[in-house]
């Protein structure tokens, strides 16, 4: 089951992950059992997922991530949202960021 | 937008492997990558999944595998140390009867504390008999010995059929 996103909670990047920029794309690895594995558990994010990865430090709501990001994007806000809570859903599912609101 | 990398486009090459590797280390937790060619064969095998761990203030022993980053050619290289002198460690891969790798204490990762070859742990060559493969590698004569040893193999299987 995919988890649920909320726009009113505040997510944070997990610390269980490193991640880098290299060449302009954002790699995650997370810690898995103490062990950051080079060989089966990379991710990347593109250029969209880079800019929302960097806000991710716990310090605002998602709604105004949202915000932030309609003004730097100039889309559509349903088109920002939908992404945003695409990605969430995804990097929360596998445990690459905590949702700070839920304690 | 969230890709799984291995199944992605994105290639990862050695620099990028490389501060992938040192990121991890940083934050003083191990991490696994594929070995690529035979130079530390029989311990270490091209395709072998090895773990390489911070050395947290441990300082490494002759025998010991260390990952460290050759500036060469900025590669990551995973080798044996064959002898110490003050802040300079000297490598060879335990297959290899040539060339001695020199690397500072500033290059070094980390050491191998694991390898998985089929998904089965492989524990020969980072015990106590480390010591004894560093001694030998000094000369070259662990890499001779296995070739002996693979020539002794060879000829009895011949046998055997």
């Amino acid at each position: 089951m995919s988890p649920k996103i909320n726009l009113d909670h505040i997510y944070c990047q997990s610390p269980d992950v490193v991640s880098r920029e290299i060449e302009g794309t954002i790699v995650i690895i997370p810690i898995t059992a103490g062990i950051g594995d080079l060989e089966n558990e990379l991710f990347s994010l593109n250029d969209t997922g880079k800019v929302l990865w960097h806000k991710l430090d716990g310090t605002r709501t998602l709604k105004e991530i949202v915000i932030e990001l309609e003004d730097q994007f100039q889309s559509l806000p349903e088109i920002i949202e939908k992404d945003v809570v695409g990605l969430l859903t995804e990097l929360l599912k596998r445990q690459l960021i905590l949702d700070k609101s839920e304690g | 937008m969230l890709s799984n990398i291995h199944s992605g486009e994105l290639r990862l090459d050695k620099d990028a492997l490389m501060t992938l590797a040192d990121a991890v280390l940083l934050r003083d937790v191990p991490f696994r990558i594929q070995a690529k060619g035979g130079s530390m064969s029989p311990v270490i095998r091209n395709g072998d999944v090895i773990t390489i761990s911070p050395l947290a203030g441990c300082k490494a022993v002759c025998g010991d595998v260390l990952a460290f980053v050759n500036r060469l050619n900025n590669s990551l290289l995973v080798h044996r140390v064959i002898r110490i002198k003050g802040d300079d460690y000297f490598f060879r891969g335990d297959n290899s009867s040539g060339t001695v790798e020199v690397a500072a204490a500033d290059q070094i990762l980390g050491r191998l504390t694991g390898v998985e070859r089929n998904g089965k742990a492989v524990h020969f060559g980072l015990g106590p008999e480390r010591i004894l493969i560093g001694f030998l590698n000094r000369s070259g004569g662990f890499s001779l010995m296995i070739k002996s040893a693979r020539k002794v193999f060879q000829l009895l299987q011949r046998r055997i059929r």
